[in-house]
Order: structure tokens, then C-alpha cells, then sequence
């Protein structure tokens, strides 16, 4: 585990406990892995303009910005970036958003499972 | 002591925000259009403040679906709407052919439904994620004003509420519903002391 | 006081209970925490059209493929998985299941009103229990109850000659409206208006042109409103009456003077009228400035003072009231 690449992740949520979630359990799976934070979709926009992370966990309903809006930025910005969309707003329109985007799917809570679920699609994209 | 840290809140909002999430999914099933649920405010209140939950309400009369569940803790849900805002959300979910006649002899019904979706579902996302297992009557609807509708029945305890505003956003309209609990103090305090369990075991970094 | 005996029942309790489930004129099935039906009855068994011995033991939605999914799925996980009830009302869910009053035509789905309880012992496995109610009847009727009210209603409620609203409709529109506006506090307006010298009109041109101007004039201003709540009504002779909710004095002032010159523009001949040699309105309107001294009725009344001034300063034109 400790000899894959090490890797940035940009967790994005208005939560603190669930960007908290989240860091909790990727970094159990990957300690060495580098996480950022931010707490809202122009944040993760600029943060992902400086820090230029591999890959972003990504909130949808956030105060201005939504998720869908930053990830598209962030896409146009770097279309290499991974991007999960990590969200309890789990309709059919929301997930035709994603794909739309191109971008992965996963349904809250965060969970051991859900997050999981993200690093799978991770890693698939190295 | 109703003083909640901004962390205590904030994983109070994710609760209920993963709970109104599942429960837009399943509204929108009910009438094949999306509808966005998001709790974007918390406040806590003793519950003989009325003026204080009045102006959260923002209306005397109000139009209100109850659950009582118990297990850790003990509380009343209610999914609140100002009387008159209901009348939208039912003509959006049984469509527009509905005349005004039906349309009050079933949004009584149409309301407990909607209560029962959304109270479920943040009962199940506190249950998951408080890991608590919850028992819960059946949703009981009531018209009147905010007062009698939400006065406690034990006027002897001093009962805390725990008020959140939901906002509910169709494509052509936006509703304000209140998102109400109604607690004692054993149970308030329980439900702090598993927040912080929640919170204490979310702390990953060493 | 306990009523029952001690739960461990004897065959014979258990066969009175299956028995007795059986003869239940709702459907009644029990589902276990892996989702399989470990109970049906008789009533089930027949508007399904399934028989119980091939359909107890397998996975609930295995035997109702289409459910998954839906709104009655997520209900029973939340039975099992957390213990919730959930109630599936006839008004937002038509007929969840494919129940039939007769199993071999498929063509008469049963209208159903659905209740889902978790079914709890101890610390032992949860069930989950969903009991289905017929409500198709009491849909029918409704509708058809509905359907003749709505008939009669509709005639109560026109103006035989234009089609419009009238009076009696107007009047319990207007009431409806200013008891919303009140409670809300939001902009309410009335605009009273009638045509220039109709009596001339019509001894002139005769009745039957009469009728075909108010006709004309009805039409003209029904197309000029675009809002739904927006109402308008035949008051009475050559008068008329629009109820704008949520309309402040200018909105309705805008649309007073949109109907005045649309009217105008139709350019109907009116030889014996002194202001124009075509038919015009004279229109007034009047709007609450508070709720706490004003009724519906005295806001027609002081729509009608408005139009009664609109008249004395010259006719075609919209005055709106003003109190002094």
C-alpha cells in the first residue's frame, strides 16, 4: 500500500465533518497521500488553480458555487484532474450532471464503503 | 448550555442534509421532477420561546406532519410548513389538472405522505450515522396555530428545540419548511454526547 | 391486564390466525430482514393472481421486479433496515403494486393505499409487515362526485351570454383572494370598468349588436390577461370587473390602459358615442393600502368610485381611486 505513488487529493465540502470523514479514511488507506481542503466551489476552484491536485472529492450543494459549476472550472482549468462528486443529493438529475461532466458518482454519508467506492474510481485513473 | 459548537452544528447540518437528500430522491420519484432539499440553518431553542420560534417560522399558523421516535433518545419530529405554502408543494406533486376542491381533500393525506418521507429519511441518516437504532410511530398531521401544534406535553420539563430550516426548490417555485425537534434534556444532551462520539472518531490525522 | 396468553402459540392459535388472515378483506404480507416474503394472504394471493405456495420464501422484489427502486422498496428498507412505518397515500401513489380486481384481465389496475410496519421481537430479527387497502372505489366516487359538482359549479359560476365569470363568481373569488392577500400581506387590485355610452349603442344598432359588443369586449379582455389567477367577470349590464392578486396600483394601472387601447384598436363603429366614433372604456381601480381597514367589498366599491370619476372627467380613460 505504502509503495504506491503518492498523490494530492482536494476534499470539497461546506461540511467540516465531512471533508473530516473523508480525509480520515483515505488517508487510512493511503497515510502518505497529500489532502487539501476547501469549503466551498470558488475555493476548490482557486485551490485547484495553485495546488494542482490529482484528484478532488467534490460536495454538490455548497453556498454559491455548486459542486457541478467548480468541477467544470476545475476541468477546464486541468482536464486531467479526477473528479468524484460526493453528495446527499442522489437524484437521477444529479447523477446526469455528473456524467455529463464525465465525472464519477458517489451517493452519501461518507462512509468506510462510500469512500471506498471514490478511491476504486481513483485509482482506475492513475 | 443550548450553545452548540460550530463543529456540533456543523455535523448536525450533515446529518440532516444526507437525510433531505434521500428524501428529494424519493419525492422527485413521486412526481418525475427534480427537487432539491438542502438544511441550510440550525438554531436551538428553549421551547417556551415562542417569539423566538415564531420568527423562525415566520407564521402564526402553521401546517405540520409529526413523528414520535425513541431508542437513545426520545423526540418528537414535525416537518412544518407555514398554512397556505402547503397548498404549492401538493398541486406540484398530484399535477396540474388537480381542481381546488380535491386538491384540499387530499393534501391532508398528500402532507402526511411527504412528512413521513422526509422525517424517515433524517431519522435513518441520524440512526446511521449516530449508529442508533430508533423506534417511530406513525405520522400524525396538524393544522393550527405554531403554538398548539408544537407545545410540549410535559409542560413540567423544560424541553429543547431544535429548529432547521429546509429549503425546498423546485424548478419553478421555492418553499420554506421548518424541520422542528422537540426534546428534553436527557435527550438533548444524549444527542450532544453522541455528536461529539461522531466527531471524536471522524478526527483522522494523528 | 393481559389479554393474550403468553406468545407461543399453540397449532391451533396459529391455524385460527391464518385463518382469520385469510378471511381479511385488505392485503396483508410479511416480509423478513433478507427481504423475503415469509407470509401472505388469501386477498393478495387473489388480486396478484400469484399463488402463495410458489411466492412465500422468495425475495420480495424478485416477485415485483418493477418495484425496485420505487418509493414502497425504499418504505420496506426503512421497515427493516431502521425500523420506520411509512404510509403510501392513494393521492401520491396510484397503485404501487400490480394488483387486479380480476387476476386474468389485466386491464383494471386496484388503486391502493399502502401502510408499511417494521414488526419488532426483542432483540430478534425485524419484519417488516405491508398491509394493502382498496381504495378504488373510493377513488371512483370521488371523481365522479367531483366531476358532477364541477359541472354544476361551472354553470353557477358563467355568464350565460359572454362565458366570462359573473357576478356570483366574482364575488367569491374576490373574497377567497383579499382572505389570501390579507394573510400574506401582498398587493391585491380591482379594476371596475363599462362601456361609453352603451345605451346609445344599442338604440342604435339594436340588441342583438349589443350583445355581440359585450361579447367582442368580454373576449378582448379575457386575451389581455395573461396571468392565471388574473379574473375577469361580467358585473352586470355593460360592466365588468377584474380581480388582480398580487398586482400593485401600477401593475393594474398598466393593464387598465393596455385594455383601453386594445379595446380602442378594435375600432368597433359607435356613431352616437361623444367621445369617439368607435366603442371605449371608461375604467377605474382601486387597490388595498391596508388590510386592517379595508374589506373585498370596499374595494369594489372604491373601484367603482374610480370608474364613476373616470366617467365624469370624459370617459375613455382610467382613473384610480383615491381617498381623500
Amino acid at each position: 500500500m505504502t509503495s504506491s505513488p503518492i498523490k494530492s487529493v482536494l476534499v470539497v465540502d461546506d461540511s467540516r465533518l465531512a471533508r473530516m470523514l473523508i480525509s480520515k479514511y483515505i488517508l487510512s488507506k493511503h497515510p502518505h497521500w497529500l489532502i487539501l481542503e476547501a469549503s466551498s466551489g470558488q475555493e476548490a476552484v482557486e485551490k485547484a488553480r495553485v495546488e494542482s491536485p490529482n484528484y478532488v472529492t467534490m460536495d454538490y450543494n455548497m453556498e454559491g458555487m455548486t459542486g457541478a459549476e467548480a468541477a467544470r472550472q476545475i476541468l477546464r482549468d486541468a482536464p486531467q484532474t479526477h473528479i468524484v462528486l460526493f453528495t446527499a443529493n442522489i437524484q437521477t438529475s444529479t447523477r446526469t450532471q455528473a456524467a455529463d461532466l464525465g465525472i464519477h458518482f458517489v451517493g452519501k454519508p461518507v462512509t468506510e464503503q462510500t469512500v471506498q467506492q471514490a478511491l476504486d474510481y481513483f485509482s482506475s485513473r492513475p | 448550555m443550548t450553545d452548540l459548537t460550530d463543529l456540533q452544528r456543523d455535523a448536525l447540518l450533515e446529518i440532516f442534509n444526507i437525510g433531505v437528500g434521500n428524501a428529494a430522491n424519493s419525492m422527485s420519484q413521486l412526481i418525475n421532477e427534480e427537487i432539491r432539499l438542502s438544511v441550510p440553518k440550525l438554531q436551538i431553542v428553549l421551547s417556551d420561546h415562542a417569539e423566538v420560534i415564531g420568527a423562525f417560522i415566520q407564521s402564526q399558523r402553521i401546517c405540520a406532519v409529526s413523528q414520535n421516535f425513541s431508542g437513545p433518545l426520545n423526540a418528537r419530529a414535525f416537518l412544518v410548513f407555514p398554512e397556505g405554502k402547503t397548498h404549492e408543494i401538493v398541486r406540484r406533486m398530484l399535477g396540474e389538472m388537480v381542481s381546488a376542491d380535491e386538491l384540499n381533500t387530499m393534501e391532508e393525506e398528500a402532507l402526511s405522505e411527504i412528512g413521513n418521507i422526509v422525517l424517515n429519511a433524517c431519522i435513518s441518516s441520524m440512526s446511521d450515522l449516530l449508529q442508533s437504532d430508533f423506534k417511530s410511530s406513525q405520522p400524525f398531521y396538524h393544522l393550527g396555530t405554531t403554538h398548539s401544534v408544537l407545545a410540549p406535553d410535559n409542560v413540567a420539563d423544560d424541553q429543547f428545540m431544535l429548529l432547521l430550516h429546509i429549503d425546498f426548490s423546485m424548478p419553478k417555485e421555492k418553499i420554506d419548511g421548518y424541520l422542528i425537534f422537540l426534546l428534553n434534556v436527557q435527550s438533548f444532551n444524549e444527542l450532544v454526547r453522541k455528536v461529539d462520539r461522531l466527531l471524536s472518531e471522524s478526527v483522522g490525522r494523528p | 391486564m393481559n389479554i393474550c396468553r403468553p406468545f407461543k402459540p399453540s397449532e391451533q392459535q396459529l391455524k385460527v390466525c391464518t385463518a382469520a388472515a385469510d378471511k381479511l378483506n385488505v392485503g396483508i404480507a410479511i416480509i423478513d430482514s433478507l427481504g423475503s416474503v415469509v407470509f401472505w394472504n388469501q386477498w393478495l394471493k387473489a388480486k396478484s393472481g400469484l399463488c402463495c405456495d410458489e411466492s412465500t420464501g422468495l425475495d420480495f422484489l424478485t416477485i415485483f421486479p418493477e418495484l425496485k427502486g420505487s418509493r414502497l422498496a425504499q418504505a420496506i428498507d426503512d421497515a427493516i433496515k431502521h425500523g420506520l412505518p411509512s404510509i403510501l397515500s392513494q393521492s401520491l401513489n396510484k397503485a404501487p403494486l400490480p394488483l387486479f380486481e380480476d387476476a386474468a384481465d389485466h386491464s383494471l389496475r386496484i388503486q391502493q393505499a399502502i401502510n408499511v410496519t417494521p414488526l419488532e421481537f426483542g432483540d430478534r430479527e425485524r419484519f417488516c409487515l405491508i398491509q394493502i387497502n382498496d381504495v378504488s372505489i373510493a377513488v371512483k366516487k370521488e371523481r365522479l362526485l367531483r366531476e358532477q359538482a364541477e359541472i354544476l359549479r361551472s354553470f353557477a359560476f358563467i355568464d350565460s351570454l359572454t362565458g366570462i365569470a359573473n357576478r356570483r363568481r366574482l364575488d367569491e373569488y374576490l373574497a377567497d383572494e383579499f382572505k389570501r392577500a390579507a394573510r400574506s400581506n401582498s398587493p391585491l387590485s380591482v379594476i371596475m370598468l363599462d362601456i361609453d355610452y352603451f345605451k346609445q349603442f344599442n338604440d342604435t344598432y339594436g340588441h342583438q349588436n349589443g350583445d355581440f359588443c359585450l361579447k367582442r369586449v368580454a373576449n378582448a379582455i379575457k386575451a389581455t390577461l395573461n396571468r392565471p389567477a388574473d379574473l375577469v367577470g361580467r358585473y352586470g349590464g355593460e360592466e365588468f370587473a377584474i380581480i388582480l392578486p398580487d398586482t400593485s396600483f401600477g401593475g393594474a394601472g398598466t393593464l387598465a390602459e393596455e385594455i383601453r387601447k386594445h379595446i380602442e384598436s378594435l375600432s368597433i363603429p359607435h356613431e352616437k358615442s361623444k367621445v369617439a366614433p368607435y366603442v371605449t372604456l371608461s375604467l377605474g381601480i382601486s387597490n388595498v393600502q391596508s388590510y386592517a381597514d379595508t374589506s373585498d367589498t370596499t374595494l369594489l366599491t372604491q373601484a367603482d368610485h374610480a370608474l364613476y370619476q373616470a366617467k365624469t372627467n370624459g370617459r375613455n380613460r382610467v382613473e384610480i381611486f383615491r381617498q381623500d
